[in-house]
């Protein structure tokens, strides 16, 4: 009998023994591992890095001499691989180590000295060079990402953990020159650049970096039988560098690049936003530009040609309202253009104003964003027209 | 011989071999190009429209095209059909005709091309173009070089209107685009150098008619311009080319254009290969003194109304 209940015991016992040690070896193994290493699926987007868990503890050693983490797409919160990861001690940054994240996201870093209670730059898809230069702000390692830079703090054993989100670039539209008319007499209108526009962009949320600049040539028509507010443009890719110091922010965006470098330009409709007072000085139109007025009557075909070789600078009007608007990090940004001519190149407005023979003498009104012209020179690829309609 | 006397014969000499080195030997280490014609080439006529620019655009604004074989009735024509496979499977089958002309300034080329109508990809919003080029084996070695040319024009069909809204015109380029498709492909030049140079154009024309979504073209370029960088087509007078050339016709999506061509097309599937294109001659070596069926000339200043 106590045979029976002994091997009956046996066979309860055993089970429950390995059972324990089962347990035992998975607690130990979960604990020991970084955060989410392992994991099959990334952290859900928008999990702040501050509120992840610190990686270590349970049955081993703590981490130590080393820094490592994880790159996440916030947007999709998908790990982002084979991205460039730089780290340099605060005082060594023109001496940095780098390398790439795996297919999970995750980087390691462990055959450097990780000094203890230093400060350490972690910086992704750019960052200090083996030459000494700065990529931060300027060139991505991968265009396809924006940049990010953290400030770390190596704990008393040299290690750092990262938990980094990274923007995906996002497609914007680069405006070149608008034309705005109300009016079917307008009859062709030819923009035509013999060389090239500097477009230069600025940020309404931190600077602009990257490509800053977009040189430009154009030979581009309207044909104007209609009402016709548009402008023309290009799909090109924006970028952002957040860097966490010092109260971590939107530090630079900008151009990355044209989207389909076979791309033409593509008309985009847009909306009058100016309203012409005849009872206003300048017809109550922005300063800095002039608007000037014609009496034309009919069968008389009315041509203007403006041309202007001299250095000038202009911002379209449009621009501050739906020229290059984007988000990253939850940080609306807009892109003002500016376009400069450079002296000794040529830029040319071509249009004609044609009525109909017998049609009354009917007012228009000539209106270039941006810059004064002085009779038949002008400036500017934002033309806006009027007709204000008979006058006796 | 006094020293002056000798003073005034050296710096004659010096004049003499100063001219020797500046035109003389140019011309005997770059002596004119004189091609030999290959049967079966198509040799483009000293011609010029017959009528000027500003009343081919003045047509349009009327007719909403205007006609290619009047303007263009001396030109070499050259007849294909192109068919498009769209985005939604079908195809569409656009005969055309393209002319090509010269005089001693200019190569013409025009183009017929019936049944485009609007660009799918085009809506309330925005409308894309419809894009035709003509590309060049400048040196005709059967194998394309850096820039190399080509005329890449696009037309934009305003939707809903249904109406031409606009052209455009870029030079175009062989070279390594090494962002997106990191490979030699035919691009336009001002998206490669980012402007900076005087494209070939120098004057145009385009209409469409909806009815029957007819685009017709007609642009002149330079034979020979200062920009050399994108535009390997530098002929001078006097001399007579002999080129590989192509035609495509595509509607334009981003990352996503379709596209056919004649002979066959190439575009996103380009090859070095062009040794299979069919040859053009341009002949400067003759000039005739009038050009034949011209009332109408270049306006030298460009386009103006």
């Amino acid at each position: 009998m106590s045979k029976k209940m002994t091997f009956g015991s046996q066979r309860v016992l055993l089970p429950l023994i390995a059972f324990g040690v089962c347990l035992l070896i998975l607690a130990f193994s979960a604990s020991a591992r970084p955060a989410y290493a392992g994991d099959s699926s990334p952290p859900p987007p928008g999990a702040s890095p501050q509120t992840r868990t610190d990686p270590g503890g349970g049955g081993g050693p703590p981490p130590s001499n080393k820094i490592d983490g994880y790159v996440f797409n916030p947007k999709t919160g998908h790990a982002v691989p084979n991205m460039k990861v730089y780290a340099a001690l605060d005082t060594s940054e023109d001496c940095p180590t780098y390398t790439y994240t795996d297919s999970n996201g995750h980087f390691l870093i462990n055959w450097l000295t990780i000094l203890p209670n230093r400060i350490y730059y972690v910086t992704v898809n750019g960052g200090y060079q083996l030459d000494g230069s700065d990529t931060l702000g300027s060139v991505c390692d991968d265009s396809s990402y924006g940049q990010w830079r953290e400030k770390d703090i190596s704990d008393i054993n040299g290690y750092i953990s990262c938990a980094i989100d990274l923007e995906p670039r996002q497609v914007v539209i680069v405006p070149y020159a608008a034309l705005y008319s109300n009016t079917q007499y307008c009859q062709l209108m030819t923009y035509t650049s013999t060389s090239y526009h500097d477009l230069s962009f600025s940020a309404s949320v931190g600077s602009t970096g990257f490509e800053s600049t977009q040189a430009m040539t154009v030979s581009f028509s309207w044909g104007v039988k209609q009402r016709n507010d548009s402008y023309i443009g290009k799909h090109y890719y924006a970028v952002g560098y957040w860097d966490q110091e010092p109260n971590g922010g939107l530090k630079n965006t900008g151009i990355n690049g044209e989207v389909d470098p076979n791309e033409g330009w593509r008309q985009f409709n847009i909306s009058e936003y100016l309203v012409p007072d005849s009872n206003k000085p300048n017809y109550g139109l922005p300063s800095g530009s002039q608007a000037k007025w014609y009496g034309i009557y009919g069968n008389s075909p009315v041509s203007f040609h403006y041309s202007e070789t001299s250095s000038f600078t202009w911002s379209y009007g449009f621009s501050g309202s739906l020229g290059i608007n984007f988000d990253f990090f939850g940080v609306s940004v807009n892109l003002d253009v500016t376009a400069t001519v450079t002296s000794g190149h040529t830029n040319e407005v071509d249009f004609s104003i044609l009525l109909p023979d017998g049609a009354p003498t009917h007012k228009f009104l000539v209106y270039t964003q941006g810059f004064t012209f002085i009779e038949n020179v002008t400036g500017g690829l934002e033309v806006h027209l009027w007709d204000l309609g008979v006058i006796s | 011989m006094s020293w002056k006397r000798l003073l005034l014969v050296s710096l004659l000499f010096l004049i003499l071999a100063t001219g020797l080195f500046y035109y003389l030997l140019p011309n005997i280490f770059n002596p004119l190009r004189l091609d030999q014609i290959p049967d079966g080439a198509y040799v483009v006529p000293w011609m010029q429209p017959s009528a000027s620019f500003e009343q081919l655009r003045e047509e349009t604004l009327v007719r909403g095209t205007f006609d290619t074989d009047v303007a263009m009735a001396n030109a070499l024509k050259i007849n294909m059909t192109f068919r498009i496979n769209m985005w939604d499977g079908t195809t569409r089958v656009i005969p055309s005709t393209v002319y090509l002309g010269h005089d001693s300034q200019y190569l013409y080329v025009g183009g017929k091309f019936v049944g485009m109508y609007s660009n799918p990809d085009s809506d309330a919003n925005s409308s894309a173009p419809e894009c035709f080029q003509v590309l060049f084996d400048v040196a005709n070695k059967g194998v394309l070089q850096t820039p190399e040319s080509g005329s890449m024009v696009g037309v934009t069909v305003r939707v809903p209107d249904d109406t031409f809204w606009g052209w455009q015109y870029h030079d175009v380029v062989w070279v390594y685009e090494g962002n997106v498709y990191k490979r030699m492909i035919w691009m336009p030049a001002d998206n490669y150098y980012s402007g900076g140079f005087n494209d070939s154009l120098k004057d145009e024309a385009c209409g469409y008619e909806n009815y029957t979504g007819t685009i017709t073209m007609l642009f002149s370029r330079f034979l020979r311009v200062d920009n050399a960088q994108v535009n390997a087509l530098q002929m001078k007078p006097g001399e007579r080319w002999v080129m590989g050339f192509l035609f495509e016709l595509w509607y334009q999506k981003v990352l996503d254009n379709r596209v056919d061509g004649w002979p066959q097309k190439t575009f996103g599937a380009w090859s070095s290969n062009s040794s299979w294109w069919p040859k053009m001659v341009i002949d400067l070596t003759n000039p005739p003194s009038t050009y034949p069926g011209s009332n109408a000339t270049t306006n030298p200043n460009g386009p103006s109304f």
